[in-house]
């Protein structure tokens, strides 16, 4: 990390920061609000959503993960998520993210914007309520107004903890 | 409720049905602690987790914390993770490494072997403390043996040796480990952690289960058919939407596979995975480089005899389930009567391509991550089925599909068409001998 943007670096600086916030914020509400078509098309078409099964995990490749999909997979999970004998979302849960700690990375390829952030993600469905939280990391690529997705990296603080199934992006 | 009676246990389990109180009664359920898995070998653990002299892993025997330890001898022992003085956990991180282990709550100290080094203050016990005080040395399980890396322990003194007790059985667990040129395979990184509020028999069951695929998982081979028909020929989709759509056999496909069950409980199905990278004879470069490496180290014909061993999933009774053409083994732990763990490891073929461990890697998180659209089905069904086997109305289960159709096959072995409801009886029939015996 060569440097965090910060206030220091001006209005400039600033907008930008609150540029890739509301684009964070609004990728929550995709998932939230179930609109997982919208979610997956925020994707780069060679764009890769992966969440660890090991803390400080190096790959995804010689390792276990709890979700590494590329648009193609997604594009079956959300087919699977929109059938109506898909057992495991029946009922479907209801989700609420809340995000912030939001910080640009300065560095690495110029054409894309790095963000790490955090989350808290509320689920309950069928009575159950669970809770997930942890790390985002972004690699954003600057597209017309706003950005596509490269890279998301999610690490839950329990990776590597006994889990029950689920279903939706976090 | 009070305990439940021998012949009264036995009574539960007939030809063809099951009580439902064998998933759902808690008194049933510490009886099986204590008669199956208070018995039968049990895997603790495989060789390459604890390399080293002094290398441990906590693990489990049923809901008997253990650790599995080397010792400064090389030999591999399993001991009650519990300090002879007061009781507490001795180890308590998921694994470590010394020469001694030391209790957290007063600093007794052990060696390698769970032998007694000393106790603080050996003034205060009445004529001092022996070094290697049998009844101040933390506990050994009984018998500890292992099979081709894979360490199994029993808490009974007196039982068949593990290699009888794995009979033919034996032969996948084989055939595990000589899918690797170098003859032995290598655990790797952490296992995948799961959890259902079910009976662990029911993961067990549904794992040879051939008619299950069709019904609970429609969702993931209609969502894997639906983008294959929208982008392309199967053989060029990812490898887990090719797993997802193999599910999609038809029950005649089905039963154009055998299943197989033997005396002692154990089960497993033949492989059905066909085309593309999941299929058993692929065509890429770098399965010709593996399959190139295999033949140099067994030579040609032995090597088409390991690939032609082509099953699918494999259960050793009570508790292990995998699967050998993708080094995927899973434990499953039960907790209590309606709460079961599952374990899932991915397994490095020593000497072959590292390409071939990044495909069960994927394989493995595919269908073991808690976010699996398959697994999700499977553990969703099971809740739902622990609630439906809770309710009363009906007390019996149905088992007969396909019952006296079976061909003896191998030693002490039953085989039929793979929609037949074999490997519940088998199972079911060793469960009921291991609960009868007093």
């Amino acid at each position: 990390m060569s440097g965090v943007v910060s206030s220091a670096g001006g209005v400039e600086a600033l907008l930008r920061l609150r540029r890739v916030e509301e684009f964070l914020f609004h990728e929550a509400r995709l998932i939230d609000e179930r609109r997982f078509e919208d979610w997956r098309d925020l994707y780069t078409e060679d764009g890769i959503y992966w969440v660890p099964s090991e803390p400080g995990q190096d790959n995804p490749v010689d390792r276990l993960s709890i979700f590494y999909e590329n648009r193609e997979l997604m594009d079956v999970r959300i087919r699977q998520l929109r059938h109506n004998a898909f057992w495991a979302q029946i009922p479907p849960v209801r989700t609420r993210h809340v995000i912030g700690n939001v910080m640009l990375e300065d560095g690495g390829d110029d054409a894309e914007v790095r963000a790490r952030s955090s989350f808290v993600m509320l689920e309950y469905r069928d009575d159950r309520r669970r809770v997930f939280g942890g790390e985002a990391r972004h690699r954003l690529r600057p597209d017309g107004d706003g950005f596509r997705i490269a890279f998301k990296r999610v690490d839950i603080v329990d990776c590597d903890g006994t889990h029950g199934f689920m279903s939706v992006p976090f | 409720m009070t305990a439940p009676e021998q012949s009264d246990v036995a009574s539960l389990v007939e030809t063809d049905r099951v009580h439902r109180r064998v998933y759902t009664d808690p008194e049933i359920f510490v009886l099986e602690m204590e008669r199956i898995f208070g018995r039968a070998w049990i895997l603790v653990g495989h060789d390459s987790q604890v390399p080293e002299p002094g290398d441990w892993i906590r693990t489990s025997i049923g809901l008997r914390d253990v650790v599995a330890i080397r010792g400064a001898d090389g030999a591999i022992r399993v001991l009650y993770n519990r300090c002879p003085h007061r009781g507490m956990t001795v180890c308590v991180p998921a694994k470590g490494s010394g020469r001694r282990l030391v209790c957290p709550y007063h600093g007794w100290a052990f060696d390698t072997a769970g032998k007694l080094l000393g106790v603080p203050q050996p003034a205060g016990y009445e004529g001092g403390v022996d070094a290697g005080d049998a009844r101040r040395s933390m506990a050994a399980v009984a018998r500890v043996d292992s099979y081709r890396g894979f360490v199994f322990a029993s808490l009974a003194a007196d039982g068949p040796t593990l290699v009888d007790y794995l009979g033919d059985i034996s032969d996948t667990l084989d055939n595990f480990c000589d899918r690797a040129p170098e003859g032995e395979v290598e655990a790797v990184g952490l296992p995948l952690r799961q959890t259902f509020e079910g009976n662990w028999k029911l993961h067990m069951e549904n794992s040879v289960d051939t008619v299950h695929p069709g019904f609970v998982h429609r969702s993931s081979v209609e969502a894997a058919q639906g983008h294959i028909s929208e982008s392309g020929a199967a053989e060029d989709a990812d490898q887990a939407i090719q797993m997802f759509n193999a599910n999609g056999f038809t029950l005649n496909q089905w039963d154009s596979t055998d299943i197989h069950g033997y005396d002692g409980g154990h089960v497993y199905m033949d492989g059905f995975y066909r085309g593309g990278i999941i299929d058993p004879d692929r065509k890429d470069p770098v399965f010709q480089e593996y399959k190139s490496r295999m033949a140099a180290a067994y030579g040609e014909e032995r090597t088409n005899r390991i690939f032609a061993r082509e099953t699918f999933n494999n259960l050793i009774y009570p508790n292990l389930s995998f699967n050998t053409r993708f080094q995927q083994l899973r434990v499953i732990r039960p907790v209590s009567v309606d709460r079961t763990d599952i374990h899932s490891y991915v397994f490095r073929l020593k000497g072959a391509p590292e390409e071939m461990f990044h495909t069960a890697v994927k394989f493995v998180s595919t269908a073991n991550s808690p976010a699996s659209p398959v697994l999700a089905d499977d553990l969703a069904v099971f809740e739902q089925l622990q609630l439906g086997l809770n309710s009363e109305g009906s007390e019996w289960i149905d088992l007969s599909r396909r019952s006296g159709r079976e061909e003896a096959f191998g030693n002490r072995g039953i085989r039929d068409k793979a929609t037949s409801e074999l490997p519940m009886r088998t199972m079911l029939g060793a469960w009921r001998r291991y609960m009868a015996a007093a």
